[in-house]
């Protein structure tokens, strides 16, 4: 195995680390607002993956028009989530957290099943949105589609980072992390951020596929897989933190690009998990799990 | 003792349908349609067996493990490939096929002894992704993408197994499983599986070992996943990895949810309609994979403790309204519960005394010394070095303001929280830094401001936790529920009715669940399951909180009541009227550190007074509870 090679591996790894890192965000997200582990989310990523798919490849939608639509389907996809598998748990359920890991399992498999029904169980290409002549830095290779995942990632994470930090809504969003039952008395309508919540990180979830698509193609049995990446990257990084997401999106990404390089392509998955299970052994919080997301103190209860 | 009986009948009731279920399915060879119909039949058999141990894990211990098909992929491989390339015969293949799948249950469960609740469930989920490329990875042994064939068809003596026999050989496994999991959970380990599951810290403070109850149900929940594997690999002769994903993952998950998780027909219930339907659409089908996500969620949002249950709850519900109705109430107390509070004295007495007697901290004057205990928590100091002892045979108050350190410097003492630094000796050994089932078992009893209780628990089980930790382990025997089992049983009964009695709850709570109990009867259940074991020292934090006066003096009298039994009692409460007239001394504690301590039958320093807000004016009407308590 060469150099090249390898750093072929690290570039393409991090490149699925910023998909990663949008997965784990939005997973983080949802989970910090509400106490959700919301495991449909592997679906709607798939769903974007599919969607880029139809509308990029059948109907020749220009790259802007699909990222777009997408957006919005992500959106409504996420409040689906909410209103059909947590919604009704509120308030209802004893043990909150675990009654939604269930219903969302519920929900994301059947939906799952209902995208195999429509979309047939074939893996279809879908084109890169830019050429696919490799740009050379230094003696490595780099497919353009790579930079744009990287770049589109870093710009929506920042995009979320300065949303939760600088703005009102960022503010209602932050007071229901730390604190939903003090952010209940100020009048912060917290079901409406927890909601809110959902949309966003459906949206999140639906371009992470539109993103990725191009490089894992098309096809209704990689939800599973790509939920297990996000999970891994939010185990590694640390529970509900901000700054955990984007480490743990890394580490999973580089495992992810580099392992079938130096080694058998078989064994990405299951060192994968082996590493999270040392991990969680070891850390149980993850390695920046002390605090919570986007700095707030307070550690929900697992 | 009605009650009793009651249970008793529905628990015979319950053999008999359980042998006439048994008989019927043995049945079902004499008018199935060919071999066909039976592999799948054993098929189900096999998946109903699995079910049986994830309901032990997931129901009983709340452990919420989802690895199971990954360990009956892991001992199907195991047989097939000892089978196919070796061709050893089933004698040798069992066994070894058993070891490697409770391994790799062992391995999937490990981060259990670490992280809790849906996250454990997750990574324990993930684990049935591994599967296909660990068999990708040994294609030579397990055929890679084509799966393994070539298993040598099952043999006993000689012989080759029919279909049929094969079946019924399944069947025998099965309800061999049904039996002794119920066997199991019915003896002391249900107590310790359900303490784990409901009241987590309850069970560390009554001494049962936590890390090694999770492995006891890590291996006992694997074993019949991996008897399903090698029923698998010989009923089928052919094992691919897509036999063990997510669909089967889900259908175990929804089986057991909808049945009712910690029920004994739970996962027999539970499984029927799912494999109904995925032998109806085809287990690959995507109408399984919907069905069973559709059912998952419905399921849980309708009935968030399983549909079983439900239905029985809404029938027990009806019988308690018609019992309700009849005139009667509740019998005078019997005289027998006079002798058996009487009982627990003498008991207490023998046990404290000829303990006492061998224990090295014998002549200390004192029961607890802690000295330069030291607790943070980031930057905020919560014990500060508390220096704080306690005479042997004192009821003692804890007082402080809120976040002055009373309940972390009683659970640095215990053992829930480690002490960065001091010491603490209780009956003369140094407990600091010990796991809280060790402290336990030196001899402490506690409450806990929240009641940590098994709400499906009657009151007299709840007691009983706090024995289980000092029997012996005999999982052989809980599983046969042999003689020895039930002796124990009667013998942990009879303790814990002698403490029932103690500390005084009504009889008519003896046998309802906990999780009907008003909260000032939850806790008194909580200080008979810290004293059932006789401890020498009792932490009580805020046994009076939420009561009303008359209920409040009952209390107060029976902390007296343990005290001048031997115990030692350490209260933490609010209340300072109820401290006042109970105690004998009581300790000051701010910010983190021991600022005063004073006998109640002398005049209170000013430091005391100053927190008690103890004025002048109010001074007469005090002074004489305390004078004639002292």
């Amino acid at each position: 195995m060469t150099f090249t090679a390898f750093m072929l591996g690290v570039v393409s790894g991090l490149a699925f680390a910023s998909i990663f890192v949008l997965i784990a965000l939005s997973l983080t997200m949802v989970l910090a607002a509400s106490g959700v582990f919301n495991f449909a989310q592997g679906t709607i990523v798939m769903g974007g993956t599919i969607l880029a798919y139809i509308f990029a490849v059948k109907f020749g939608w220009t790259p802007l028009l699909v990222a777009s639509v997408i957006l919005g389907v992500g959106v409504i996809a996420g409040l689906l989530t909410h209103f059909l598998s947590v919604w009704p748990a509120i308030g209802r359920a004893k043990a909150f957290a675990h009654t939604t890991v269930l219903t969302t399992i519920g929900l994301g498999t059947a939906a799952n099943a209902v995208i195999v029904l429509l979309f047939g169980g074939e893996s279809f290409p879908v084109p890169s949105f830019v050429t696919d002549n490799p740009v050379r830095l230094g003696s490595v290779p780099v497919r353009p589609i790579y930079i744009v995942m990287v770049l589109s990632g870093a710009a929506l994470t920042l995009v979320i980072d300065r949303l939760i930090r600088g703005t009102a809504l960022g503010h209602m969003f932050r007071a229901t992390l730390e604190d939903p039952e003090g952010a209940l008395l100020y009048g912060i309508d917290t079901r409406k951020i927890i909601t809110l919540s959902f949309g966003v990180a459906g949206a999140l979830s639906a371009i992470a596929g539109f993103l990725v698509a191009p490089v894992i193609h098309a096809s209704a049995f990689t939800a599973h897989d790509l939920a297990f990446y996000g999970f891994a990257g939010m185990a590694i990084g640390g529970f509900g933190s901000f700054a955990g997401a984007l480490v743990g999106g890394v580490v999973v990404g580089l495992i992810y690009g580099v392992v079938p390089v130096v080694a058998d392509p078989h064994l990405t998955v299951p060192v994968m998990w082996l590493v999270v299970v040392a991990v969680l052994l070891v850390r149980p919080s993850g390695l920046l799990g002390t605090a919570g997301l986007f700095g707030s103190a307070r550690l929900r209860e697992v | 003792m009605q009650h009793s009986a009651t249970a008793a009948r529905t628990a015979t009731a319950s053999t008999w349908i359980a042998i006439a279920l048994i008989l019927l399915f043995a049945s079902i060879p004499l008018v199935s349609g060919g071999s066909f119909a039976l592999s799948r039949y054993i098929v189900a058999l096999a998946y109903v067996i699995t079910a049986i141990g994830v309901n032990l894990a997931m129901g009983y211990a709340g452990e919420f493990v989802l690895g199971h098909p990954v360990i009956m992929g892991v001992s199907a491989y195991t047989a097939g490939i000892l089978s196919a390339r070796l061709g050893w015969s089933i004698g040798a293949t069992l066994p070894c096929a058993i070891v490697t799948g409770v391994l790799a249950g062992l391995l999937i469960m490990s981060p259990g002894l670490r992280v809790r609740g849906w996250y454990y469930s997750l990574i324990t989920m993930f684990a049935v992704l591994v599967l296909p490329p660990v068999a990708m990875l040994a294609k030579p042994w397990t055929g890679g993408e084509d799966g393994l064939t070539g298993i040598k068809a099952l043999t006993l003596f000689g012989e080759r197994v029919p279909d049929w026999a094969l079946f019924e050989i399944s069947l025998l496994v099965l309800a061999a499983s049904w039996w002794l999991t119920d066997n199991f959970v019915r003896s002391g380990w249900g107590h310790r599986l359900r303490a784990l599951r409901d009241a987590r810290h309850a069970a560390e403070s009554a001494g049962i070992d936590l890390t090694h109850t999770r492995l006891v149900v890590y291996v006992l929940s694997s074993v019949p996943a991996a008897f399903a594997g090698v029923i698998l690999a010989y009923s089928t002769r052919f094992v691919g990895a897509d036999m063990f994903g997510i669909n089967l993952m889900l259908m175990f998950l929804t089986g057991v949810v909808l049945g009712g998780p910690g029920t004994r027909w739970g996962p027999v219930i539970g499984m029927a309609p799912l494999l109904f339907l995925s032998f109806w659409v085809g287990p690959f089908s995507p109408y399984n994979a919907i069905g069973l996500g559709v059912g998952l969620l419905v399921g849980t949002l309708l009935f968030p403790d399983g549909v079983m249950p439900a239905i029985a709850d809404g029938l027990l519900r009806r019988r308690l309204r018609q019992a309700g109705a009849a005139p009667g109430g509740n019998p005078a107390r019997p005289p027998a519960m006079a002798a058996s509070a009487a009982a627990f004295g003498e008991q207490y007495k023998a046990r404290s005394g000829s303990a006492g007697a061998t224990s090295a901290g014998q002549g200390d004057a004192h029961i607890l010394r802690a000295s330069g205990v030291t607790k943070h928590f980031g930057g905020n100091m919560a014990l500060a070095g508390v220096e704080f002892n306690l005479r042997r045979g004192a009821l003692v108050g804890l007082v402080g303001p809120n976040g002055s350190g009373k309940s972390t410097f009683l659970n640095a003492i215990s053992g829930f929280l480690r002490p960065d630094a001091g010491s603490v000796e209780i009956n003369g050994r140094n407990t600091a830094g010990l796991p809280g089932h060790l402290i336990s078992r030196a001899g402490i009893g506690r409450t806990f401001q929240v009641p940590q209780l098994v709400e499906e628990f009657t009151a007299i089980e709840n007691i009983e936790v706090g024995l289980v930790a000092a029997e012996p382990h005999a999982i052989v025997s809980s599983l046969l529920q042999l003689p020895s089992t039930r002796e124990r049983a009667r013998a942990r009964r009879e303790r814990a009715m002698a403490a029932f009695h103690l500390v005084g709850l009504p009889d008519s709570a003896m046998h309802t669940p906990a999780s009907s109990l008003p909260l000032g009867l939850k806790r008194i259940v909580e200080v008979g399951r810290a004293v059932v074991s006789a401890p020498r020292l009792l932490l009580l934090d805020e046994p009076a909180a939420g009561l009303n006066d008359a209920e409040r003096r009952q209390r107060g009298q029976l902390l007296q009541k343990l005290r001048d039994l031997g115990m030692s009692v350490l209260v933490v409460e609010h209340n300072v009227p109820f401290m006042l007239d109970f105690c004998e001394e009581l300790v000051l504690l701010e910010a983190g550190q021991v600022s005063c301590t004073a006998m109640l039958d002398a005049p209170l320093p000013e430091r005391l007074v100053a927190y008690l807000n103890y004025r002048p004016a109010t001074a007469p009407a005090v002074a004489p509870a305390s004078g004639g308590n002292a």
